[in-house]
């Protein structure tokens, strides 16, 4: 038996129960429990679900599938955040070249696999067209806000969450549907725990002392520790899933969680400044999809990159594989 | 509007229509391409807008005058996709004649796909004026979505309502007014632009309203436009 597998069984049955304790509370009458509170758990366990389901499209079905989900995904954060910010009539040809061209060249470079433009094209072309373009119409008010506001949500939703479906694409040494699988799996389950193990440390610290208590006051210095060695244990232990060393792995579990709780802390800003709750609630009846992915977002491109860099190590060492790392 | 071209011979000989509109109208006999139709134009509108729509009052088949702000050219497509099917059926959208009745293409998507009432704008005498005609059309049976604005607005502002509405009412009291706030529509497809930003948007149906005995022209349209800004203040 496979050990992604076996860990992929795991998940699911972790996640049944989760939802069946969900379910059992919801239906309770006169329960303790804050239905506000539990509401928003379901929803979170509901993103979890989707998410596994990615992973199993990226086992059984195809690639290309699963990039064409983190594309409308992509899509559909971009429509929030650009909802959120104000933006001038003289942006609206610009806009329309992003979400219309931009987001699908993006994937469809990833799922042609064409590294050196997908990496690339939106740094060094995109970010750079954008205020040409915006400038031709003349209208110069706020112009520096308007041009970055536009390029950060470029940045956040479509650059950065397009290295998470290239996961799939990179070259590993057992090249098979699970071991890609796999990694994205491993990589998902990490940005989830860093959110997660923070909510457990409720429990033992009464008085956390908040990163920024005026932007969130759940992210704590307490949680971010309890975060990234928690991370770091589990990615030890789930190294099988991956074709790098279990040290590795820890490490790149430590990094996912760190920059995972810092995209949902800056979001947590931006969202302050726009003085809105939830990206949820800006309009009436939508489910804020920006805030479910947040981590994924900024922890993709970093666990991306790692990986890319130590599969080039293991090329360079002629293949004979990690093991000859011990 | 930009895109109002006059038709000549239209306006100069007006051919009111005397009878009554039959009460099944063509597009309801479920033809394959007036019901294809109409799902690709509401799926179409519900994906450009992220529609989402919220109700103050219950939807109803009783017959209404639906009163919106206006600043897209989707803001009527998005209104009728916000409404459930049982009430979309029996109600027909107002638009403009010399625009929508020219052509091949306009008046099938006027007349088969949504029922239009077309209305003259240009030549306006007393036995074509555009509350008469809307009112024969309605006949018993239908509702009508308006403007009253009179034009898709620029800003992200309200205009003056134009007082079509007040002489509806004078001639119907019964009819129900209400008042519907599109949120946004004006940064996803604002005037003068043709390519749509996929943004969010939100549309909401108010309280119902109706003019009040003895009340004065300016006093109830000023009382109808107070009515969408308190759903645009609700909806912040």
């Amino acid at each position: 038996m496979d050990f992604t597998f076996i860990f992929f069984i795991g998940v699911l049955i972790v996640l049944g129960i989760i939802s069946l304790t969900t379910t059992i509370l919801k239906n309770q009458k006169n329960s303790s429990i804050d239905p506000l509170r539990l509401d928003k758990f379901c929803s979170r366990v509901n993103s979890w679900w989707a998410l596994f389901v990615f992973v199993a499209f990226a086992w059984y079905l195809s690639t290309g599938f699963v990039i064409f989900l983190f594309g409308a995904m992509s899509f559909w954060a971009m429509r929030e955040f650009i909802t959120l910010i104000p933006t001038r009539q003289a942006d609206h040809r610009a806009l329309f070249l992003l979400f219309f061209i931009c987001v699908p060249l993006q994937y469809i470079f990833v799922w042609l696999e064409w590294y050196d433009v997908y990496s690339v094209a939106i740094p060094s072309f995109i970010f750079l067209l954008i205020p040409i373009i915006i400038a031709m119409f003349g209208d110069t008010k706020f112009f520096l806000t308007r041009i970055t506001q536009i390029s950060v949500s470029l940045l956040i939703c479509v650059y950065s969450l397009s290295f998470a479906p290239a996961l799939l694409t990179l070259k590993l040494p057992e090249n098979s549907s699970s071991a890609k699988a796999g990694l994205l799996l491993f990589f998902l389950l990490m940005t989830q725990l860093s959110e997660l193990f923070p909510f457990l440390t409720k429990a033992f610290f009464t008085n956390p002392h908040p990163i920024a208590p005026n932007v969130n006051t759940s992210k704590t210095w307490e949680g971010l520790c309890f975060g990234m060695f928690g991370t770091f244990f589990v990615g030890t232990l789930a190294s099988p899933m991956t074709p790098f060393p279990a040290w590795a792995d820890g490490l790149s579990a430590m990094l996912i969680a760190l920059m995972a709780s810092g995209g949902s802390l800056t979001l947590s800003a931006i969202k302050r400044d726009r003085g809105v709750r939830d990206y949820g609630t800006l309009v009436v009846g939508h489910g804020g999809i920006l805030d479910r992915i947040d981590s994924i977002c900024f922890a993709a491109p970093v666990f991306f990159q790692t990986s890319r860099i130590l599969l080039n190590f293991h090329d360079q060492l002629g293949g004979t594989g990690f093991n000859a790392w011990f | 509007m930009p895109e109002a071209v006059p038709e000549s011979e239209q306006t100069q000989n007006p051919k009111p229509e005397k009878e009554a509109p039959s009460p099944i109208p063509p597009h309801r006999c479920f033809a394959i391409d007036a019901v294809v139709g109409r799902a690709i134009f509401s799926g179409l509108s519900r994906f450009l807008s992220g529609a989402t729509s919220s109700w103050y009052s219950q939807p109803d088949t009783c017959q209404r005058v639906y009163f919106a702000n206006h600043t897209s050219h989707l803001d009527m497509l998005v209104i009728w996709s916000a409404m459930p099917d049982y009430v979309r059926k029996v109600v027909r959208p107002v638009a403009a004649k010399d625009y929508w009745g020219s052509g091949f293409f306009r008046p099938y998507i006027a007349k088969r796909l949504f029922n239009c009432i077309l209305l003259e704008r240009q030549n306006v005498k007393v036995h074509n004026n555009p509350v008469d005609e809307m009112l024969r059309q309605m006949g018993s049976q239908y509702s009508i979505i308006i403007f009253p604005e009179g034009g898709r607005q620029s800003s992200g502002e309200m205009a003056e309502f134009k007082s079509g509405l007040y002489y509806m009412c004078k001639k119907r009291p019964e009819l129900e007014l209400i008042p519907i706030y599109i949120d946004n529509m004006n940064r996803i497809l604002p005037r003068g632009t043709y390519l749509p930003v996929p943004l969010l948007s939100h549309v909401t149906f108010g309280n119902p309203l109706w003019l009040e005995k003895n009340e004065k022209k300016q006093d109830f349209l000023d009382r109808a436009r107070q009515a969408i800004l308190d759903l645009k203040k609700k909806s912040k």
